[in-house]
């Protein structure tokens, strides 16, 4: 009897205690990729970290993805031209996927470019973090692996 | 982009109006920018030829130094403030070792300007306390013939509202030297008489506080003030007043006399607005009062217009009006007292000026970026009425001046 309230209030505190998404937009699913540790990386071909961030991620895809890191570029450009003029400058090796509409960015509430959303194995959002230096990259990398060798 | 919230839009708008090179996967970033500009006023009055470099090196922290160097050189003839005769006028040159001859009917010019001035500066910009407060520091140099400036200056600028909202304050202070050729002549002193101290001083501070607000998706505004006071020598050496007797005939040349103390305030706005197919227009006003009398306003506007392939023309227009200081004359009159203060320099009479020009723009090789600017100016003074003998001669007629510029981002 005891039990109902508890889970109630366990619900309502896990419920407060995740990320709260906003209720217009839509998610992206990233279901398929249970077992892995997925980066959404959100990015314009007018966010300036973003020109050095590219580099990064395409080290860590080539580095960590035998140990199940799936990095996904999400680009919010509204003119998919400018997002390949970018790319011609930053090639990038992981996956990208275009939100022209910033359906997908309004959905997790994305406050500036770039900003990073990390899932854990489960599919739950481990950490997110806006803006790149590469004087932070030892950081970065750290949360990954903390992200990646996790229970 | 349907976003509910004009976050996102801030870094966006603050590319809009930032230098923004192309940078590299390097630790330390460098963009560069050179330029060389050649101005030239209609009838043989002032020409100035410059060449001018600003590099800004980034590192891993964001820290930026921005260097700047500059060579100018002026030649041409000014107007010495002498009024128009019906006579020959001979006047001393500055130096006092030649005399400069002013022919009848024509508004006096004086041509023994031939001067170079280098200029160095350097500021550097820095995070303080937190990720959102900037810090900056600098100083700035030049040096000609007559005048050496030294300068210093300080900025903080503190971002809000997730980006969307800048402050910045600013404060600079310049200590120049002024060492006349022939010395400084003591005001209203004629020619004949003895100079004054062959080295002045002049200090002056500025102090500005502005603020930039993403109004929407495409639209920025930035709204500053400045405060402005200069203190010692503010007289121009070379410059002189005529006094006129009721005949029109020019009895004696003076040498200006300006207060020692400026004091102003200015008020600035200028707005971007992002068009589709990434046109831009820019739209300011200036209002600048100060204790001289000297009210101006300044309206400005452009518009790129991006022609693709990294192309872009941008018409550019400007409109500026000036009230005279309180203390302008064209001339004197011999019958009256001298007044405290009084100057002939058509810079500080009541004149109307125009600007219309254009920029061409495009990309070159490993993401160069070229541009061309062809400007003309047309400083339109308000009439001038001179007396009977002078019936006729234009003390203040004005001029009409050409810039051409070529410049680079690298």
């Amino acid at each position: 009897m005891i039990k109902t309230p508890l889970t109630i209030l366990v619900t309502l505190f896990l419920m407060f205690n995740s990320a709260t998404f906003a209720a217009e937009g839509k998610p992206i699913d990233i279901s398929s990729y249970k077992g892995k540790v997925v980066v959404l990386d959100f990015w314009a071909s007018w966010c300036i970290p973003c020109r050095k961030s590219f580099p990064w991620l395409n080290e860590m895809h080539n580095k960590k993805s035998p140990q199940g890191l799936l990095i996904i570029g999400v680009n919010v450009d509204e003119n998919i031209q400018d997002a390949k003029d970018f790319l011609k400058e930053n090639p990038a090796i992981f996956d990208l996927i275009f939100d022209p509409k910033g359906q997908h960015a309004s959905y997790y509430d994305i406050p500036g470019m770039p900003t990073t959303l990390i899932f854990d194995r489960n599919g739950k959002l481990s950490h997110q973090h806006s803006g790149f230096k590469t004087n932070k990259i030892k950081e970065y990398e750290a949360v990954l692996d903390r992200v990646l060798t996790a229970q | 982009m349907q976003l509910k919230n004009t976050n996102k839009i801030a870094l966006a708008a603050v590319s809009l109006i930032s230098a923004g090179g192309i940078t590299t996967a390097s630790a330390v970033d460098w963009s560069h920018e050179a330029s060389v500009l050649y101005y030239g006023e209609s009838d043989d009055r002032v020409q100035d030829g410059s060449v001018k470099y600003k590099g800004i090196r980034t590192n891993d922290n964001g820290d930026k130094l921005t260097l700047d160097f500059g060579v100018d050189t002026l030649t041409g003839s000014s107007p010495s403030g002498v009024a128009p005769s019906r006579d020959v006028q001979v006047l001393t040159s500055p130096s006092g070792d030649s005399t400069i001859t002013h022919p009848a009917n024509k508004l006096p010019l004086d041509d023994t300007f031939l001067d170079t001035r280098v200029s160095v500066g350097a500021t550097w910009n820095q995070e303080i306390l937190d990720e959102d407060t900037r810090g900056s520091a600098g100083f700035s140099f030049s040096k000609e013939y007559d005048y050496t400036h030294f300068g210093v200056s300080g900025g903080l600028s503190r971002e809000l509202n997730n980006k969307n909202t800048t402050f910045s304050v600013g404060l600079s202070f310049a200590a120049d030297t002024i060492e006349p050729v022939g010395s400084a002549p003591i005001p209203f002193s004629d020619q004949n008489a003895a100079k004054g101290s062959n080295s002045e001083s002049k200090d002056t501070i500025d102090a500005i506080i502005g603020i930039t607000q993403i109004l929407s998706k495409n639209m920025i505004l930035q709204l500053n003030y400045g405060f402005s006071q200069a203190d010692g020598y503010l007289n121009d050496p070379y410059k002189w007043v005529s006094q006129v007797d009721s005949t029109g005939r020019i009895t004696e040349n003076l040498h200006e006399s300006r207060p020692d103390k400026r004091t102003g305030q200015n008020l600035y706005g200028v707005l971007k607005y992002n068009l589709p197919n990434s046109n831009i227009l820019t739209t300011s006003a200036r209002f600048h009062t100060d204790d001289w009398g000297i009210d101006s306003l300044t309206l400005d506007s452009s518009y790129r217009i991006n022609l693709g392939n990294r192309k872009s023309i941008e018409p550019h227009v400007r409109l500026y009006q000036q009230g005279a200081a309180d203390f302008y004359v064209p001339q004197l009159d011999s019958n009256q007292a001298l007044p405290q203060y009084a100057s002939s320099d058509y810079r500080l009479s009541e004149f109307n000026a125009y600007t219309v020009g254009a920029t061409y723009r495009w990309g070159g090789s490993n993401g160069r970026e070229w541009r061309v600017v062809g400007e003309l100016y047309s400083q339109d003074p308000s009439e001038t009425n001179l007396t009977t003998g002078q019936a006729g001669l234009d003390a203040n007629p004005g001029f009409d001046a050409l810039i051409l510029s070529l410049g680079v981002k690298f």
